[in-house]
């Protein structure tokens, strides 16, 4: 699972206490809210997005290490190339949630998740719209529907094929990103069973999830969503993110008056601009650790052990210093054991290693083989130290 | 150590270090190295000969202003990021920066890796050690090409640059055929027009690509997972419901013996109002299938799936810009094609019946007739609010619905104050569109505006007339009001949420006006804004922002600009007052083409802009690009030239904008791919 909060950190106020064994987080701090978690958490520093700067750059690297399209990866981020290999028989190979993404549209500031290079996921900002997707046809006679949803699908498939030897290589391109969004769309015609009976069947909202000031109620119904998409089994990969990365999001219900954006590039001399600053770091936080706590909270189906044990959080944001727009030591924390490949309770430091290592360990405790990810040039191979 | 600072670079991105292996983040800004260098000993530069004075005019007005001052300057010079570099330029402030850049970049071309000039290697990130800051220069693109013409001419600098200012084209003023997704009002109309009845329930729908604040470009808008799934469970909504109601959906009676023939009226009769087109038997086949597939004995069943079906077919989600290849190296688009493109870029909706009417006697093929059908469309209701969401688009005014802002600086600016900003904007719009000159420089700087009961309120006493049978006031004063640029919207959506912005709106004049794009900040700069401070005016608090380095190289290209702006607040309200003093808006624009000048207040910007052929070719383009759904990227640099002609020629009348694209060739004829000849 990923969870993205935006614009990097401010170091001296994130960095738990400095020893690597014994995890513990400084009073005040962003990552205090994480209190009580510690066994769960690993807390990787000094991790590079290796050659890039910026908050556009930073999130294109974030979770493709680079978009390479010769790559092992060929450009995919992260929970696509994972749930192409772990979501084949859910039925949606990846769920993407967002909270208020996309006020500037599609660009490389507001989309994490990527099929291949070049091509974005789109995340879903509507929690109503998600909420009637994730437990879409419950209580239908599913085998007739799907059938003629499949003579739907197949007509539409014949008509896309035969335009394309009209058009030239671009246009033909177009037609194929539909021809397999369609495929993935077929995946989801996959019946309800879990989903009636797992228990969670969250409430549909009724408040404008693009108003400003609902932020964090978008949000929270998101994470709800999210968990129960996983606790039902409709989905092993799904990823929450929280604004896009140059953040105009005003977090009014903080008291606070100016965009998350503005506040982060306030300089150490500004101490009411680090403080607001920090007000909302630890909000993020919060919200991590809530998604985290749920997760802690459910069994895992099948198996001893919470869901928590048998998974990954991924807490990203595409910068490091907030306000140098660097890429370099960005704050990474880890939630959850996968089934006891991380050891939790850790600090990690890495001394400016590319964060390739990162992903690629994290394939390696998904199950996957994949020597690297991203761009080869920056680096392969594992994370020395992360997996057990 | 090595990095490579620079920017040479189209759209967002900043300057970046290319590896690693330094600076601690409290090391301060780092130095860069090696710009030009192609190893760990960099080779001298090879001599370039001196330019002479019509031959530095030519690269100012190509090389310098529209790539080099915006793109490089900001890291490549004595106090920016890339100080340390080979590539090292002075400002356009400085005694002979023109021959002093020559040199540099001259050099920089000058020098060869293998075959290739290094500027060019480096500026499109081919160069073996990359060009990790974002977003480049490829290979083919114009500023490629004007960059590679460049390197020609600083080999030889014979000065026998010729007269002649603006080259005649060569190129055909057509683009090429494309696909075009419809957007997401595009769709809602056509769902609309399909079902003939409108939809209550807006679906949601994944958000799209936004290019220099247009959501249409054709090469942007393609069908995602989460998107294709929305349009699947819409078009299944809507399906089941139209089952329900038969008779109104039916031309004819599905009664007995007529069931068959009544099934394919249906299917031709819904078809034509969602392709846009009269079907095919190819097509009436397929969806006769479909209906029999999914009816099993029950007609209401068969209505529903072809519904389902053709709402999500390619050819009702996508406008066809394809036409037949003619053997000469071209295509023509039929009648249908021609008619969509009209509708919907005038519209936002299919074509009307008189319209398709015109497509089916082949009257389309005719300039003079599309431009009397775009008459007809323009001047509708819904002619009216497209040409308004161009506007809206082109100054990014969409987001004032979502912009936050802080009700503790700002009181009283609540919904109802956005909405009927948003009816203000379009009030003023139609009137110097339809009352007034519907002239560009009206549109910038006309000493009016209008205001509803809450405006009236909100923006408070201002010389307000009586209102009209809409509620609408109009008041004229010119130092209130400057056209588009006053605006209680857009001056909302740039500013901050607590404060004005001299930048938001010096980017918005910069970038949307002058169609020069900016980049963000360089890496490893501090970039806090100056901190709110009630005694001093936004002016005096951005000051040291566009004085002093590392900010200034990029900030007078913005700031100065922003300046002129001084007299209203981050929300719409006219303050020409601080502390009782009269706010200096004075301001200036430098390093343009011709447009530079200092100005005094919003009026003396707004004037400097109406007057500037700059400034005409901007809006021309970007027009162009929204009726086209097309970016500078297209080969359509010639029909661009063609239509700032006809536009200048009108006396900057919009309308004669509008119908020289109407009567474009691009409307009826694209170039043949490749396999094609």
């Amino acid at each position: 699972m990923v969870f993205y909060s935006p614009t990097g950190t401010v170091h001296r106020h994130w960095r738990p206490d400095s020893d690597p064994t014994q995890l513990r987080f400084v009073a005040g701090s962003v990552l205090e809210p994480l209190a009580g978690l510690e066994e769960h958490l690993t807390v990787l520093d000094g991790l590079n997005y290796a050659g890039v700067a910026s908050h556009d750059r930073g999130m294109l690297h974030m979770l493709t290490g680079g978009p390479d399209p010769l790559s092992e990866t060929r450009g995919a981020s992260l929970d696509q190339f994972v749930a192409d290999h772990v979501g084949g028989a859910s039925r949606m190979a990846s769920l993407q949630l967002g909270v208020q993404t996309s006020e500037l549209g599609a660009t490389m500031q507001s989309r994490m998740s990527y099929r291949r290079a070049g091509v974005m996921v789109s995340p879903n900002d509507d929690p109503r719209d998600a909420h009637r997707r994730i437990f879409a046809d419950l209580g239908e006679d599913t085998l007739a529907l799907y059938a003629k949803r499949r003579s739907v699908l197949d007509l539409v498939r014949g008509e896309l094929n035969s335009l394309k030897p009209r058009l030239g290589t671009k246009e033909q391109m177009k037609l194929d990103a539909h021809l397999e969004a369609l495929r993935a769309s077929e995946q989801g015609f996959t019946p309800l069973s879990t989903g009636a009976q797992c228990g969670f069947h969250p409430a549909a909202v009724t408040f404008d999830p693009s108003l400003n000031d609902n932020f964090p109620q978008v949000g929270r119904a998101q994470m709800d969503l999210m968990v129960a998409a996983l606790a039902c089994d409709l989905t092993r990969v799904a990823s929450l993110q929280w604004s896009y990365a140059s953040s105009a999001t005003v977090l009014t219900h903080l008291g606070l008056s100016e965009a998350y954006h503005t506040l982060s590039h306030s300089d150490d001399g500004n101490a009411q601009g680090v403080a607001d600053y920090l007000t909302g770091q630890r909000w993020y936080a919060e919200q991590f650790a809530y998604l985290v706590g749920r997760l802690r909270d459910l069994p895992e189906p099948g198996a001893s052990g919470s869901m928590l044990d048998h998974s990954i959080v991924l807490w990203m944001t595409e910068l490091g210093d907030s306000r140098l727009h660097e890429c370099t030591d960005v704050p990474v924390v880890i939630a959850g054991r996968a089934s006891g490949q991380l050891a939790g309770g850790r600090y990690l430091r890495f001394q400016g290693q590319p964060h390739n290592r990162l992903l690629t360990s994290i394939c390696r405790a998904m199950g996957l083989s994949n020597l690297g990810f991203g761009d080869a040039s920056t680096g392969t191979g594992l994370l020395e130290g992360l997996l057990v | 150590m090595r990095r490579w600072f620079c920017c040479f670079a189209v759209g967002l991105w900043a300057c970046g270090p290319a590896t690693q292996d330094t600076l601690s983040r409290d090391a301060g800004p780092p130095l860069a190295q090696d710009a030009g260098s192609q190893g760990p000993i960099a080779p001298p530069l090879p001599e370039v000969p001196a330019a002479c004075e019509a031959e530095l005019q030519r690269f100012s007005r190509t090389v310098h202003i529209p790539i080099a001052s915006r793109l490089c300057i900001a890291c490549h010079n004595e106090d920016g990021a890339a100080s340390g570099s080979r590539l090292q330029l002075l400002g356009s402030d400085r005694e002979g920066y023109l021959a002093h850049n020559w040199q540099a970049l001259g050099q920089l071309g000058a020098l060869r890796l293998g075959n290739d000039p290094v500027l060019l290697l480096r500026a499109s990130g081919l160069h073996p050690e990359g060009h990790p800051g974002g977003a480049l220069v490829p290979p083919s693109t114009p500023d490629y090409e004007v960059l590679a013409g460049f390197i020609t001419d600083a080999m030889d600098p014979a000065c026998n640059v010729p007269e002649q200012t603006t080259p005649e084209c060569e190129a055909p003023p057509y683009g090429p055929a494309v696909l075009r997704r419809l957007t997401h009002l595009e769709y809602q109309y056509s769902v609309e027009a399909a079902l003939q009845r409108p939809v209550l329930n807006e679906p949601a729908l994944a958000a799209d690509r936004v290019v220099d604040g247009f959501s249409n470009q054709a090469d942007q808008l393609t069908v995602n997972a989460l998107l294709a799934d929305q349009y699947r469970t819409h078009a299944e909504d809507l399906g089941r419901e139209l089952s329900t109601r038969l008779d109104e959906i039916l031309p004819c009676s599905p009664a007995g013996e007529l069931q068959d023939e009544c099934k394919v009226l249906f299917i031709r009769d819904f078809g034509l109002r969602a392709f846009r087109r009269p079907l095919s038997s190819a097509d009436v086949q397929r969806y006769e299938q479909l209906f029999d597939d999914t009816s099993q004995g029950d007609f209401a069943s068969g209505v529903q799936w072809v519904v389902t079906a053709m709402l999500q077919s390619p050819h009702f989600l996508y406008r066809s810009e394809v036409g037949l290849a003619d053997g000469q190296g071209r295509r023509q688009l039929d009648g249908f094609e021609i008619a969509s493109q009209l509708a919907y870029f005038l519209t936002a909706s299919p074509p009307d019946e008189l319209l398709m009417e015109a497509a089916r006697a082949g009257r389309l093929i005719d300039p003079e007739e599309r431009i009397r059908q775009a008459r007809r469309l323009a001047g509708s209701r819904r002619g009216q609010a497209a040409l308004v969401r161009f506007f809206e688009s082109w100054l990014d005014l969409g987001r004032l619905s979502t912009v936050p802002k802080d009700p503790g600086t700002y009181a009283g600016f609540n919904a109802q104050v956005r909405q009927s900003m948003q009816a203000e904007t379009a009030r003023f719009i139609a009137e110097v569109m339809w009352s007034g000159s519907g002239r560009l420089p009206e549109l910038l700087s006309a000493p009016y505006s209008f205001a509803d009961e809450t405006l009236r309120s909100y923006y408070q006493p201002l010389p307000w007339q009586a209102p009209d049978a809409a509620g609408w006031s109009k008041s004229v004063d010119p130092s209130r009001h400057v056209g588009l640029l006053s605006q209680g919207g857009l001056l909302s959506v740039h500013a901050h949420a607590n404060d004005a912005s001299p930048i938001h709106r010096g980017k918005l004049v910069r970038e949307r006006l002058l169609c020069q794009p900016l980049m963000p900040p360089p890496t490893g700069v501090s970039v806090e804004l100056p901190a709110l401070d009630p005694e001093l005016t936004t002016r005096e608090r951005y000051a040291a922002h566009s004085e002093l380095e590392p900010c200034r190289s990029c900030h007078r290209l913005i700031d100065p600009i922003g300046f002129g702006f001084e007299a209203f607040d981050g929300a719409g309200r006219f303050a020409p007052l601080h502390a009782g003093e009269p706010v200096d808006a004075s301001g200036e624009i430098v390093d343009s083409l011709d447009t530079d000048g200092r100005f005094e207040g919003l009026r003396g910007l707004a004037e400097l802009l109406a007057g500037s052929s700059e400034v005409h070719r901007c809006f021309s383009n970007r027009l162009q690009r929204y009726a086209y759904g097309l970016s500078a990227h297209a080969g359509l640099a010639c029909a661009e030239v063609e239509a700032y002609r006809t536009f200048a020629d009108g006396d900057l009348q919009v309308e004669a904008l509008i119908w020289s694209i109407v009567g474009s060739e691009h409307l009826t004829t694209r170039t043949a791919t490749a396999s094609e000849g």
